[in-house]
């Protein structure tokens, strides 16, 4: 074979594939490969974290707690351990969480009392389940939700609080998993520069608009998109839950013997 | 007046077309009408129990639950294809529209919370159906350890099991076009088409279950029975008159009426309350007195001058009548006017609508009768007219005419010879009576408006004897400062009181408050064992109970029971009866309980709850129905007194009304019947028949007495003119009064083939009213009336 040959060979495949990418023009991102990113988007390999979380009932009734807590990551696994430091009678509890990939295993949660000086291992929730009375669900207080869970689909683009979005429509798989999760559909609206969804909205299995998610306030921390305020409404109950976080420190290497039932029950020191 | 009679006379067919006109434009109304069947709405707004209802339902949301009993008495409910219908019937139920999904609670549903060495489990009772006997008796240990589940989502004994199913409030429900009628329908059905041809048995029971059918069943049951009753008032109307007149005209007054006040009612926006469905009735048994008596009359003229224009013969009947028809009309309205002194609207209405609905009878047979006379020919029963044909004529002629008249005649001319036998007689009945009537007592149960054994009572009663009570009772727990139900001193105070309330009332089948979860927790979280289900004594300790519960519960798990700020809690409380009588001892200890426990602690409470609105709902009507009765006997003795220029005439109109009152009542002791809303209403009614039955006796004998007193004939055997009067009076208007009495007894005792014992009940009570009007008109007052000689009746001349 000649030197010839060979450079139409690679001519030919060049035009072959030049063709090709030519060809495949214009499919969109699909609302998987939306999720997608959204759940490859860079959250750092641990953080540190300051969490207000204030409860508001219906008739305005506001319950505060402030919580510091540490993530790190182990793969698509991860670890976290929370400690409360107000209000005065729950200070101290702690709460450490296995968090699992995918819904094969159960997460592993351990709560320690201090009023009980003991540590119980609190067995898993439902990922339908309320969070700390909260209205976010184990589901919702995740990055992202499980995406084979759900089917995915791009409805169109909009523009939310000034930034251009992608609109991704969830419908649960199966009925058990819409019994499981709560939601018969989510309506996910997520910034097409940063791949963060800034508001969700949730059915419940009846059909009825169920929650409202905000991102209120998204920052970069350390090169990272960060959503710093949130909001989540529940419009049949009137009960809402706002979250605020600051203090974020992005991989600082937090060692792994921080995520044990002995760091645990000693709680949290400065 | 004659002005107004001879114009109405000399236009009949204008007439008509204007009265059916107004009658058709105002009762096109009737579309609107809407049906409200809430108990509250009995209770003055600015009431203290409604106050702490809605405050109630706003903080702790509506207690409305409906019960879904399934009972399996072969061998429980505890086998896998009965736990498999139960998991089926949850999972379909909380799809329905106007549930709260998360709320419905079942064997299905509901998560156990178990001790285990290292910690917590908090798992579904039932993840899968059991599949061996070994799972299904651990089933039923866990559910026999949980005291919060035991009895109230299964039967102590196992035999049934519940699901509770929590509507949304009625304002979210209202949005959704949805009520309570259609949730509990929708329940039904579904319990129904999922359990065709099972060995269990199934039940759909629960307050608003009842609350919401009964108003709806009462009304479609009248809506059946109405007609029926129609229907047999004139079949005995064709029979006591044998002419087409007779029936078309007394019934087209009632129906006219019923047509005005209810299409009155919808214009001005009042809905139908329970009370309210009376007032056709209350019409039909009032309404048809005034065409009955234009009818006697005219059929009076109509035989003593045969030889009389038409025209002549209606204005004489008109001119005679109208101011009795007048009078009656207006002192009955005034009546019933007297219930807008009570502070219930559903009362205030019912009292109100009768009052229009009288009013309107009255334009009608003032104007619309007279009319119709006009285009009909001149005619008398036949049976009447063959008496005048044989020679009977003349002044004698109504005394005999007929069968009933004659005896009437007998009657009165034995009343007349025996005037103190009479009152002595009489006098002996209303001892009698009293004595009757001091055994009735108020009393009211939801149930007891349903027919015995029909499918509502069975369920209510399934449900009671088998769970916690499908009644409720509130009590509201307010401490100063957010966090009050951590400490444990308060917790403990809650817990005594619920401890105190259970073992002293038989029928408190259960109690839940915040402290149940909190024993639960404690105990759960110290082994499992048995003695820790008790209150911690570090409030610390129970706030981080609190947290930990919140990893698998709602934001608003306890949200029933306390707020988010822990600063108020409702103790609930459930009774396995809703009936008036055993409430109260209920209310008394909760009172005195309330006040010792918790007024040392420096908290305050209320007491709310559906079981504390109906009870507060008939002792209001109760109370009222006292005030009521003398409200409107004064209203009645005023209006005669006023409108006939006479204290005595007054007293005379009221007199008969009070023995009819009192044998009303002891009809009603020797029935058995209490008081309750239903009841307590028509003792008014009885008043304002028994005054119209009055009214028209005094006016027929002062006319009689003013024609036969000045010149004496020494007919019917008697020398004395008052008491040929009298004989006179009562073989004509007597004779009326006895065909009202007889068709209206005859027309409602139809009601007794009703399904709902509450319109039986007023079937009886509406003929015993009838029946007491008319025996105290005829007997008592004739008697007293010869006795006294007053002078409105007399004259100047004794």
């Amino acid at each position: 074979m000649n030197t010839q040959k060979i450079a139409l060979i690679v001519f030919a495949l060049a035009i072959i594939t030049g063709m090709t990418s030519v060809l495949s023009y214009g499919e969109a991102l699909t609302g998987d490969q939306i999720m997608q990113r959204v759940d490859n988007r860079d959250d750092g390999d641990d953080l540190t974290q300051k969490i207000y979380q204030k409860l508001i009932d219906r008739r305005g009734g506001v319950r505060e707690r402030f919580i510091i807590a540490f993530r790190k990551d182990y793969g698509k696994d991860s670890k976290s351990i929370s400690y409360f430091l107000k209000p005065a009678n729950i200070r101290d509890t702690a709460l450490l969480t296995y968090d699992y990939d995918g819904t094969a295993r159960d997460d592993d949660q351990w709560l320690y009392l201090p009023a009980l000086k003991k540590v119980r291992r609190i067995s898993s929730s439902d990922r339908g389940d309320y969070f700390m009375g909260t209205d976010f669900t184990f589901e919702d207080i995740k990055q992202t939700p499980e995406l084979e869970d759900y089917n995915w689909t791009l409805t169109g683009s909009e523009v939310v609080d000034g930034h251009d979005c992608w609109v991704v429509q969830g419908v649960p798989k199966t009925d058990d998993l819409k019994k499981n999760l709560g939601y018969s559909k989510t309506v996910n609206y997520i910034r097409k520069d940063i791949d963060l969804p800034i508001r969700i909205d949730y059915w419940d299995r009846k059909g009825q608009e169920l929650k409202h998610f905000y991102a209120t306030e998204v920052k970069q921390i350390q090169g990272i998109w960060t959503a710093t305020k949130m909001l989540m409404e529940n419009i049949q109950t009137g009960h809402k839950t706002e979250m605020e976080f600051s203090d974020q420190q992005y991989n600082t290497g937090l060692s792994d013997r921080k995520f044990s039932e002995r760091m645990l029950k000693r709680g949290y020191r400065k | 007046m004659t002005r107004f009679m001879e114009m109405v006379v000399d236009w009949p067919k204008l007439v008509i077309m204007l009265v059916v006109g107004l009658t058709m434009v105002i009762a096109s109304q009737m579309a609107h009408l809407k049906i409200e069947t809430d108990t509250a709405a009995f209770i003055p707004a600015g009431h203290q129990a409604t106050l702490n209802n809605d405050r109630m339902k706003e903080i702790f949301g509506t207690p409305d639950l409906i019960w879904v009993g399934v009972v399996r008495e072969q061998g429980g409910i505890y086998q896998r294809d009965t736990l498999d219908i139960i998991r089926q019937l949850t999972d379909h139920i909380r799809l329905l529209p106007g549930v709260v999904d998360q709320d419905v609670v079942s064997i299905a549903t509901e998560d156990n919370i178990r001790g285990t060495a290292d910690g917590m489990e908090v798992e579904p009772f039932m993840d899968s159906l059991p599949d061996d006997a070994a799972a299904l008796q651990s089933l039923q240990q866990q559910i026999h350890d949980f005291d919060i589940y035991d009895g109230f989502i299964v039967a102590k004994d196992g035999s049934a099991a519940a699901i509770i199913v929590k509507l949304e409030p009625a304002a979210l429900l209202a949005r959704r076009g949805l009520d309570k009628f259609k949730v509990y329908e929708a329940v039904k059905h579904t319990v129904d088409e999922l359990t065709a041809g099972r060995d269990e048995q199934f039940y759909v029971a629960g307050k608003p279950v009842l609350e919401a059918t009964l108003g709806m069943y009462i009304a479609e049951d009248l809506g059946l029975m109405m007609p029926l009753v129609f229907l047999t008032l004139a079949i005995l109307l064709f029979f006591t008159y044998r002419s087409l007149r007779g029936v078309v005209i007394p019934l087209v007054v009632v129906t006219f009426s019923v047509l005005g006040a209810m299409g009155i009612m919808a214009f001005a926006g009042v809905p139908i309350y329970p009370t309210t469905t009376m007032v056709p009735v209350t019409l039909m048994a009032i309404g048809v007195a005034d065409a009955i008596h234009l009818l006697g009359k005219y059929y009076e003229l109509v035989l003593l001058k045969p030889d009389h224009e038409r025209r002549d013969l209606v204005l004489d009947t008109m001119q005679e009548m109208w101011r009795p028809v007048v009078l009656t009309s207006v002192t009955t309205a005034i009546g019933f006017l007297s219930f807008l002194s009570m502070g219930m609207v559903p009362l205030q209405m019912m009292g109100l609508f009768a009052a229009v609905g009288i009013i309107y009878a009255m334009m009608v047979s003032l104007t619309l009768v007279p009319a119709m006379l006009m285009l009909m020919t001149v005619a008398a029963p036949r049976m009447l007219k063959t008496r005048i044909s044989a020679g009977q004529g003349g002044a004698q002629t109504i005394q005999t005419a007929g069968f009933v008249s004659c005896q009437l005649s007998r009657l009165g001319l034995w009343v007349g010879s025996h005037v103190t036998l009479t009152l002595f007689l009489t006098s002996g009945l209303i001892f009698f009576s009293a004595w009757a009537a001091s055994s009735v007592y108020v009393d009211d149960a939801y149930v007891a408006n349903f027919k015995a054994g029909s499918p509502i009572v069975k369920a209510d009663h399934v449900i009671n004897s088998h769970f916690i009570g499908s009644y409720q009772y509130n009590l509201l727990l307010e401490g100063g400062k957010p966090e009050t139900f951590y400490r444990p001193d308060v917790l403990k105070a809650v817990w005594a009181f619920q401890k105190e309330m259970e073992s002293g009332n038989a029928i408190v089948g259960g109690t839940i408050s915040i402290v149940d979860y909190i024993r639960r927790m404690n105990r759960v979280m110290n082994e499992n064992r048995p003695e820790m289900a008790r209150i911690p004594d570090s409030a610390n300790l129970i706030a981080q109970y609190l947290l930990l519960y919140s990893f698998s519960g709602a934001p608003d798990d306890f949200a029933e029971v306390v707020d988010s700020e822990y600063r108020m809690a409702n103790i609930r409380l459930f009774l396995t009866r809703g009936q008036y009588v055993p409430y109260h001892k209920i209310e008394h200890d909760l009172n005195t309980l309330a006040a010792k426990y918790f007024d040392p602690l420096g908290i305050t409470w209320s007491i709310a709850g559906n079981g504390h609105i109906s009870y507060v709902q008939t002792q209001m009507i109760t109370d009222n129905l006292r005030f009521n009765i003398i409200a409107t006997v004064l209203a009645i003795f005023l209006a005669a007194w006023l409108m006939m220029r006479s204290f005595a005439a007054g007293v005379f109109v009221m007199t008969p009304v009070l023995a009819a009152v009192i044998f009303n009542f002891a009809f009603m002791g020797l029935t058995d019947t209490q008081i309750g809303w239903g009841a307590s209403m028509f003792t008014s009614v009885a008043i304002c028949i028994g005054v119209d039955y009055a009214i028209h006796l005094i006016y027929k004998f002062r006319s009689e007495f003013r024609r036969t007193g000045v010149a004496p004939s020494g007919v019917a055997g008697h020398a004395d003119p008052a008491v040929q009067a009298l004989v006179r009076t009562l073989a004509t208007t007597g004779k009326t009064i006895l065909f009202n009495a007889v068709v209206v007894i005859a027309g409602f005792m139809v009601l007794l083939a009703s399904v709902m014992p509450p319109n039986q009940q007023m079937g009886l009570l509406v003929s015993a009213a009838m029946l007491s009007s008319f025996i105290a008109t005829l007997t008592v007052l004739p008697a007293l009336i010869l006795a006294a000689r007053p002078r409105f009746v007399f004259g100047d001349k004794t």
